[in-house]
């Protein structure tokens, strides 16, 4: 991991920010264990928390803001998958470290994130002890394994124009803010596409009226 | 005396599923009955796979998405010893996901309520790391189709998947129309006709009335 924050070091204060974040759905012995051995860290915009090719030895519990998840093909090739969100943890940490594999996704923080990491040799013991966690776990493959086909169902089955237009409105959700700063090469990068057709796109949309282009802003409108 | 169905299930549990441990295919064959699938029919039609978690045992699964227009797109064959961790999912909320799993031959499962998923979780080693495998090879599988349809062009992504059918089907004739390609990766006939006129005068196969003939495909 790079580039991120060392956080609170102090256990009471990481128990009380899990129980406010997942007291509803971990008990409480559990959530003790997780102050215990979990630590806690900010990650600011646009820090890789994890690449493609590198192997996770943590798994991340996020509390707050949002955090982006990327596959790459062998040139580069971008294609943005889905947002984990606070109370949400990554499906893919789990497969990778469970198989000690490499990570096949890159995950880049979108909105100053919060989260505490919890060691991987702890998954399988949990597993066995706590039903709430074997709960959040499967509950959590089967989120994300839902998120993917989405995914899918958008690239299959979408226009670009339309899978363009429910980028934007999940960036708008995800932000909690209408007015978004991304560039139009970002844009083209995540949906895998040209600069010039996402620029053109983008006028298309606001002569429809659902958006508003100005100077490296876009604001949504019609969500 | 044994019962001969559990002994049954045991055997086959034993031959398909030789990971598991004995006290599990014990736990397994007291709760579990035989279903069976004509080739052809649709599973989650047949509604037999809400409630219950399938072990396959004998046949091939081909399991689709499909979005509420009717378009559908091939995600992948489903073999003995495997479970569909898509199942599970459906199970696991008692939904019917967009996904459409269709016998490509005669099938035979090993089903037992999903109750015990859960349960087998803490008691059987064996079954948690079933499950979990099942789940992380499917989510591999699932990336692969987005890496399919969003890096790959129509002729490699027509390759691979004649490549995959080869395997399933066991048979280098592929009694498969050029329209039903087109619906599974989504595409048109006249896309898909046109690739297969390409690949047969590179002699990788032949055409011929309502099947195609595999030959070299690598």
């Amino acid at each position: 991991m790079t580039k991120m924050q060392t956080g609170t070091t102090n256990k009471l204060e990481i128990r009380s920010i899990l129980q406010e974040n997942y007291g509803q759905v971990l008990e409480d012995e559990l959530l003790d264990k997780i102050a215990n051995v979990g630590s806690h860290r900010i990650a600011q915009p646009n820090d890789i928390l994890i690449d493609m090719g590198e192997y996770i030895k943590t798994m991340p519990l996020l509390l707050r803001g949002a955090i982006k998840i990327i596959r790459e093909d062998k040139e580069g090739h971008e294609l943005f998958l889905y947002y984990l969100e606070r109370g949400d943890t990554c499906a893919f940490s789990l497969t990778c470290c469970m198989g000690n594999k490499k990570s096949e996704i890159k995950a880049v923080v979108e909105e100053e994130a919060e989260l505490i990491l919890i060691p991987m040799q702890y998954m399988d013991e949990w597993i066995k002890e706590f039903s709430s966690w074997r709960n959040f776990v499967f509950q959590s493959y089967n989120l994300r394994l839902e998120e993917m086909l989405s995914a899918i169902d958008s690239i299959a089955f979408l226009n670009l124009d339309e899978r363009l237009m429910k980028y934007l409105i999940d960036k708008v959700k995800v932000t909690n803010d209408t007015l978004l700063s991304n560039t139009h090469q970002q844009i083209a990068d995540e949906l895998n596409t040209s600069r010039v057709v996402v620029s053109r796109l983008l006028k298309q949309l606001e002569r429809q009226g659902k958006i508003l282009i100005s100077r490296n802003k876009i604001e949504v409108l019609n969500f | 005396m044994i019962d001969p169905k559990q002994q049954r299930i045991q055997e086959i549990l034993s031959e398909k599923f030789p990971q598991f441990s004995k006290e599990l295919k014990a736990d397994i064959a007291a709760n579990a009955d035989f279903k069976m699938v004509p080739g052809g029919a649709t599973l989650m039609d047949i509604g037999q796979f809400i409630k219950v978690v399938p072990l396959l045992f004998d046949g091939k699964i081909k399991v689709l998405r499909e979005d509420e227009e009717g378009n559908e797109l091939f995600l992948y064959f489903l073999y003995p010893g495997e479970a569909c961790a898509i199942s599970l999912v459906c199970s696991g909320k008692e939904k019917i996901s967009r996904i459409r799993a269709i016998a490509i031959e005669d099938s035979e499962f090993i089903s037992f309520p999903i109750k015990f998923m859960d349960e087998w979780m803490l008691h059987h080693k064996s079954w948690y790391h079933f499950v979990l495998e099942t789940y992380s090879y499917r989510f591999e599988e699932v990336l692969k189709t987005v890496d399919d349809i969003a890096f790959h062009k129509m002729d490699e992504r027509l390759l691979s998947y004649l490549k995959k059918s080869k395997k399933a089907f066991g048979n280098n004739i592929l009694n498969i129309s050029h329209q039903d390609i087109a619906c599974e990766l989504n595409s048109s006939r006249e896309v898909i006709s046109r690739l297969l006129k390409k690949l047969e005068q590179r002699g990788q196969l032949k055409i011929g009335r309502g099947k195609i003939e595999l030959i070299k495909l690598d």
